[in-house]
């Protein structure tokens, strides 16, 4: 039987009388790259932050099996620390002995030369190669990215590409909010988020084009 | 344990950070007081005003009991520096608030010790007061013979702690910079406006207002040898409710953040 590093059992969110998630389930199983698509407003930011334990469900539940590594759509850091002391930061939130890890993926994004730059002196792409990282750096048993690669070059893409496959190898679950069609192969699994629920579609790259829509 | 107190080196060391990296704040702080204090010295004139300090017993020649005289340009000079310590300290605390909400409500997400990055706010807050304060009351006591230096001090000290907790209330609550700048510059207008006694005579419910204690205290440093302790204590008050309705704020929004395991 597969082991599950992430279950979201029948989850209702509502912002007022907007009811996004209405009984939303997903099993993500260890050593999946995971794939979510959906209409801009269909609620892939909220399930996510539901994942990752930022946002309260109304109803349903969410059982998370070891820590997991969130990464919000838009970059959350503090424009007047450098990337340095965002690493410093993260590694007491996280209360890891060495920034090794974090060095490590800096050099995989290509912007360890930008570790004393202020996060205001930083283009939007290396911002969100930092949100990354931070998200990362502690190697959590799943990861949870809202589309992690805005801004990234097209090399960068690649290597992030890379990364997540290499964190699926090594048994990390890795759920990515997606909204390019020509993601679809690189997932293992693909959720549709419609109507407040997720229907895992068989056919991966037909799933990808409608929620790309 | 260690680690907590590791998270709270940490959180204090990177939001001094980013309070020393405020050039502007830092110009105000360092031109703004005492170009303010010395304007109103050179513009208000210098006639005697009256002024009532609760919890006192006033001079016994005639004036009534707690009611109290002074030299109106010294008045004066006292008010600009709660106005422009208030505002700096208001202003700062409201920016550093504003600039890590959110990423201190990631870094609890992550497992960052919720109580360290709290106390560190306040810590914050009790090191930018008392560099203001002490700055602006060593400015006063330059300009004339203050007759008590110390309870002066901590006067404006609570001043500058009352809007800076204010500060910390207003970035946690407001979801735009401008909606606190507002409050706060309207907040220190009205208080120290309705309390000034250079334009005000005695209203019931002054001292319901924030700046009643620093400013009762503030003027009998000034002009007495007496301690009003109860406006001290209501000082207190204002500052402890402002500063934990903030921090309050921060650990309502964070508290069904699961425990990392």
């Amino acid at each position: 039987m597969e082991r599950m590093n992430v279950r979201v059992v029948d989850v209702r969110k509502s912002y007022g009388r907007r009811e996004v998630l209405r009984g939303a389930c997903l099993d993500v199983p260890r050593g999946t790259l995971m794939g979510v698509v959906g209409e801009n407003g269909a609620g892939k930011s909220t399930l996510l932050r539901i994942i990752s334990g930022q946002l309260r469900p109304d109803a349903g539940s969410v059982h998370r099996y070891g820590r997991v590594g969130y990464c919000p759509q838009h970059p959350v850091l503090n424009d007047v620390l450098t990337v340095d002391q965002h690493l410093r930061y993260f590694q007491v939130a996280y209360d890891l002995s060495t920034l090794s890890p974090a060095e490590e993926l800096l050099e995989t994004l290509g912007f360890a030369a930008s570790r004393r730059c202020r996060v205001a002196e930083l283009s939007g792409g290396t911002r969100q190669k930092l949100n990354l990282t931070l998200a990362l750096m502690h190697d959590p048993p799943t990861v949870v990215l809202d589309e992690p690669y805005q801004g990234f070059d097209w090399d960068t893409y690649l290597r992030f590409w890379q990364l997540a496959e290499r964190l699926r190898d090594q048994g990390r679950s890795v759920v990515v909010v997606s909204h390019l069609a020509h993601d679809a192969d690189r997932f293992d699994r693909l959720g549709q988020l419609a109507g407040g629920r997720i229907d895992i579609r068989a056919d991966i790259s037909d799933g990808v084009r409608d929620g790309a829509r | 344990m260690r680690r907590w107190v590791r998270a709270l080196g940490t959180a204090c060391r990177l939001t001094l950070t980013g309070v020393g990296r405020d050039r502007l704040a830092l110009c105000m702080v360092v031109l703004f007081i005492p170009a303010w204090i010395w304007a109103v010295r050179w513009v208000v004139r210098e006639a005697e005003v009256r002024f009532r300090l609760y919890g006192l017993q006033g001079p016994a020649d005639g004036v009534a009991s707690g009611d109290f005289t002074a030299n109106g340009n010294h008045i004066g000079q006292i008010v600009g520096a709660l106005n422009a310590v208030t505002l700096i300290t208001g202003f700062i605390m409201l920016m550093v608030t504003f600039a890590t909400t959110e990423l201190d409500r990631r870094l609890i997400l992550c497992g960052f010790p919720r109580t360290a990055l709290m106390l560190a706010k306040t810590t914050v807050l009790l090191l930018v007061a008392a560099v203001v304060a002490g700055y602006a009351a060593w400015l006063l006591c330059g300009s004339w013979a203050v007759r008590q230096e110390g309870l002066l001090t901590v006067a404006v000290f609570m001043a500058a702690l009352v809007y800076g907790g204010a500060g910390i209330m207003l970035g946690s609550v407001l979801r735009r910079e401008l909606e606190g700048v507002l409050v706060v510059i309207m907040m220190s207008l009205v208080d120290l406006g309705l309390q000034n006694p250079i334009m005000a005579r005695e209203v019931d419910g002054i001292p319901l207002l924030p700046l009643f204690g620093p400013m009762q205290a503030a003027f009998a440093a000034a002009f007495t040898d007496e301690v009003p302790w109860r406006p001290v204590t209501h000082g207190i008050l204002w500052l402890l409710a402002t500063t934990s309705l903030g921090l309050g704020v921060v650990y309502a929004r964070t508290r069904g953040y699961p425990r990392p395991t």
